[in-house]
């Protein structure tokens, strides 16, 4: 099982970036710091350990950085600064065909809005990954298939997922994911789109099929909720920083900053 | 230089336009109130003529007067309505319009205008008198009939034959010369080729002649080309009045040939206006110049790039003695004293930009395509060669199918493609319509054109769309590119082109592929740019090379851009048709140009469907083609 580390990873946007990186360390805000230099800071210096075979899920508002954070975990975004180490590997130092490779062989993902090919049918989209990574039509398609059917999907194999239901949409989405056979499945604001009962159900499912996977699985949210509920671990993140991670009984009971209070409370406290 | 005369015309012409309002009457000199609209004649005698009468008018009677352009059959209408007072130079009883137009007592023609003018069958002197020349000994028309004849002027498009360069369609001269082409038994051993416009005609005969290539073309005097270059005339039968009535009746025998009737070059001018001014009709009916000077006026003219409106002055300066015969003394006078008068052209329109900031790009363009026509006739030859063999090709294969089939093949494709009825059988009603329409034969050489034209514009416009999608370099270098070739008007490159690749289907295909790709660049890289950010990301995370993205994602994503895409090429490669025809090439185009040219709106409206319906069954079935690959969508 990957554990994936993150070390004085910092991601800035525009502006002066080697002005804003001294203005990180000297501990300034994310405003003063844009006022300053014109430098949007996304992230700022995260040191974080992601755990093996456990759910982990990074939670904060939007411009928060988290979805800024699980991208840069396979480079879909590049960090200005810091490692990122899979297992002790690097990703950083990575070379283009080397990243192409880790991908393959060890993440899957999962989107908001299902990023579906609307062109292909159901069975093609759930062998989509596996097709790229070179893997035979047939075969790739018979493993689509046997996920499909596990998610419920059995059935629909022919349909064009525009023909879907967002829930159905999102299950073709978490089949092509999982179709990879991969150690690591990200999932960003996965459910977000979804109406609130459909939300439940296949959050129900994802604890579901984690009990019996044991994947290491990074999940973005901005729900409370939702992280409560599938989080064995969870990072609360403001600004592009850390406010507190831990796992959900000890952020309940002990919130480390107002901000982690204002989230928990919505929640109805920790005596749940 | 051609395209420098073209050019110096077009000038004329802006100059010319832009000298009316200041040019006030002077005093009651003029015997019109009203400013005198000239035909603008866009060949080169009769752009000179026109120049050459209003500044006498203006100079000598203090008239003012008006230009409209226009070809030559609408002009002559025009005058006949009275939109136009007067065409400076009428081919008066060649015209079946003119000649209607003055039985009816509308127009009335004074001259002779030009004397001594010649037409005929033409070829460089050279090939005739030269040292060693190839057709020592060649004189008579009838002798082209020898197979070494028809081998010296070599057709490009139909080697075995020869190519005798007609007039364009639709001018009277045209189909009196594919009359005495059989007559003389030349019909079978040459190709009876129309250059589709005047400005076409002209720019293949001075290619030919600069490169040295033979060249066997109908010319007339007075002309440019007959002041620049030394031709020879072939001999034909003296005109007999029986012959040329049946080489001018299209239903005729055409059993014998015969020269032309003499030419007759008059003033053709509106008889209400010429009732309402006699002494300009005294004046019009005394100017006359010769044709072999006015020849030599106009090759000055093209050598020192001068516009005609100088020339004319230039001529009037030089030439005192010929036009006090023509003038009344008082009209005489008045004209010699504003001839001394330093200015150039009449008076140009006072611009308010600066003259010393102007600079022209005139003469290095000028000389760059000159020297660019007089060295590399060959390499580009080699392309025209090649795209001339792909189309025979082509358009054999199309011939070879019998008719029912070429319409079952587009509409079972459209059917495979569309799985809806809907589709193949819009196509299948087109493909009848033309049928029926009896523009079959038309319309399969120009399909021809546009297959052979999509197929290199689909080459070059997916990918640099693609590309100009994705490189910040072409995001900033091919826009203005494609602006200029959307914009450029097609006959300011079309003219050194066909100078370079010959006269016929490699222009016209460069013509139709200049047009058409702009549209599909344009839609292809709107598509790719906007397809879905999210999509493309999750290729990414799966771990998809840049090229497995491209073709797994982003252009199925831009199919629906890159199918407009598509769409607006056909559309723009046939709207480009009939200009493509002015240049030569075969075809519906030809049948436009044709209708029109003889005001024969029927007939250009028939041929203009034909195209419109061509363009619906091709979109239908590329469009069923291209939307099948990969499902549906929504």
């Amino acid at each position: 099982m990957a554990e994936i580390a993150l070390t004085g990873v910092s991601k800035l946007y525009g502006g002066n970036a080697k002005t804003a990186s001294t203005l990180i360390a000297d501990g300034l805000d994310k405003a003063t710091i844009f006022a300053r230099t014109g430098c949007n800071v996304a992230l700022r210096d995260i040191e974080l350990t992601l755990p093996p075979g456990a759910i982990t899920v990074i939670m904060g508002l939007s411009g928060s950085g988290k979805s800024t954070l699980l991208r840069c975990l396979i480079r879909l975004i590049d960090p200005t600064s810091g490692a990122i180490r899979f297992d002790g590997e690097d990703i950083t130092r990575l070379n283009l065909k080397a990243l192409r490779t880790f991908r393959r062989q060890h993440v899957g993902m999962v989107f908001q809005n299902f990023a579906l090919l609307p062109h292909r049918t159901v069975l093609q989209n759930a062998a989509f990954g596996l097709t790229l990574h070179g893997v035979k039509r047939h075969e790739a398609e018979a493993r689509g298939a046997a996920w499909l059917e596990k998610l419920g999907l059995g059935g629909y194999e022919r349909a064009y997922a525009d023909a879907l239901s967002g829930g159905m949409r999102q299950r073709v989405g978490l089949a092509r994911a999982l179709a990879c056979d991969t150690d690591v499945l990200l999932m960003d604001e996965a459910f977000s789109a979804l109406d609130p009962l459909i939300r439940a159900e296949l959050q129900d499912q994802l604890l579901g099929l984690q009990a019996e996977l044991g994947k290491t699985i990074v999940f973005v949210t901005h729900d409370i909720h939702e992280a409560l509920r599938l989080g064995a671990h969870i990072v609360v993140m403001r600004d592009g920083r850390i406010e507190q991670a831990a796992p959900p009984a000890t952020l309940l009971a002990a919130p480390a900053s107002d901000y982690v209070a204002r989230f928990v409370a919505q929640t109805g406290g920790p005596a749940r | 230089m051609f395209v420098a005369r073209l050019l110096v015309l077009w000038l004329a012409v802006l100059g010319l336009a832009g000298a009316v309002a200041p040019a006030r009457a002077e005093a009651a000199g003029c015997p019109v109130a009203t400013p005198i609209a000239f035909a603008g004649l866009d060949w080169d005698s009769g752009a000179f003529l026109t120049a050459l009468d209003r500044a006498i008018l203006e100079r000598g009677y203090g008239c003012t007067t008006t230009t409209t352009p226009g070809t030559t059959v609408t002009l002559e209408q025009a005058v006949a309505t009275g939109d136009i007072d007067v065409i400076a130079e009428e081919w008066a009883g060649r015209s079946p319009i003119w000649n209607a137009a003055q039985a009816r007592g509308q127009v009335i023609a004074l001259g002779p205008t030009v004397t001594g003018a010649q037409e005929g069958i033409y070829g460089p002197d050279v090939l005739v008198h030269g040292p060693g020349a190839p057709a020592a000994g060649l004189t008579q028309v009838g002798q082209l009939a020898d197979p070494r004849y028809a081998a010296l002027f070599r057709d490009p498009e139909q080697p075995t034959k020869g190519r005798f360069l007609n007039c364009p369609s639709g001018w009277t001269c045209e189909r009196v010369n594919s009359a005495k082409l059989q007559a003389y038994g030349l019909a079978d051993r040459y190709v009876d080729f129309r250059p589709g416009s005047g400005a076409a005609m002209d720019a293949a005969v001075v290619a030919a002649m600069v490169q040295h290539r033979p060249v066997l073309f109908y010319a007339y005097s007075p002309s440019t080309i007959a002041g620049r270059f030394h031709l020879f005339r072939l001999g034909e039968p003296p005109y007999d009045r029986g012959c040329w009535d049946d080489l001018a009746n299209p239903d005729g025998q055409h059993r014998s040939g015969c020269a032309s009737p003499p030419a007759v070059i008059s003033t053709g001018l509106n008889a209400q206006f010429v009732a309402q001014a006699p002494a300009l009709r005294a004046l019009f009916a005394r100017i006359s110049v010769p044709a072999d000077i006015l020849s030599g006026q106009l090759a000055e003219a093209a050598a020192h790039q001068r516009p005609t409106a100088e020339q004319a002055l230039i001529f009037l300066r030089a030439n005192p003695a010929r036009w006090r015969q023509w003038l009344p003394a008082d009209a005489a006078a008045r004209l010699e004293q504003s001839l001394q008068r330093a200015d150039g052209v009449t008076s140009r329109a006072s611009s308010a930009f600066p003259a010393n900031w102007q600079i022209s790009i005139r003469d290095p363009v000028n000389r760059w395509v000159a020297a660019l026509v007089a060295s590399s006739g060959g390499s580009f030859r080699h392309i025209a060669s090649g795209l001339i063999t792909l189309a025979a090709s082509i358009d054999a294969v199309l011939r070879a199918i019998p008719w029912w089939l070429i319409i079952a093949l587009f509409a079972g494709l459209t059917l495979f493609g569309a799985r809806r009825a809907g589709p193949p059988l819009i196509v299948f009603a087109a493909f009848l319509i033309i049928g029926v329409l009896g523009l079959w034969d038309q319309m399969l050489q120009t399909l021809t054109l546009m297959l052979i034209s999509a197929l290199i514009a689909v080459g070059i416009g997916l990918p640099l769309g693609i590309g100009t999608a994705k490189s910040r370099f072409s995001q900033a270098v091919v826009p203005p590119v494609l602006d200029f070739m959307q914009a450029m008007p097609g006959f300011v490159y079309l003219i050194p082109a066909l100078m370079l690749l010959g006269l016929g289907k490699a222009p016209a295909i460069l013509a139709m592929v200049i047009y058409a790709t702009p549209p599909l660049i344009r839609l292809t890289a709107l598509g790719i740019r906007s397809a879905d950010r999210e999509v493309i990301e999750a290729a990414t995370a799966f771990g998809a090379t840049p090229w497995q993205t491209l073709v797994h994602v982003e252009i199925p994503l831009a199919r629906d851009s890159i199918l407009a895409g598509l769409n607006q090429m056909i559309m723009m490669a046939l709207a480009m048709v009939v200009t493509a025809s002015m240049i030569g090439a075969r075809g519906l185009g030809e049948e436009v140009l044709n209708g029109i040219q003889s005001l024969d709106v029927g007939k250009g409206f028939e041929a203009g469907l034909a195209i419109v319906v061509l363009a619906m069954a091709l979109d239908r079935t590329s469009h069923a083609l291209v939307a099948q690959r990969g499902g549906r969508r929504g």
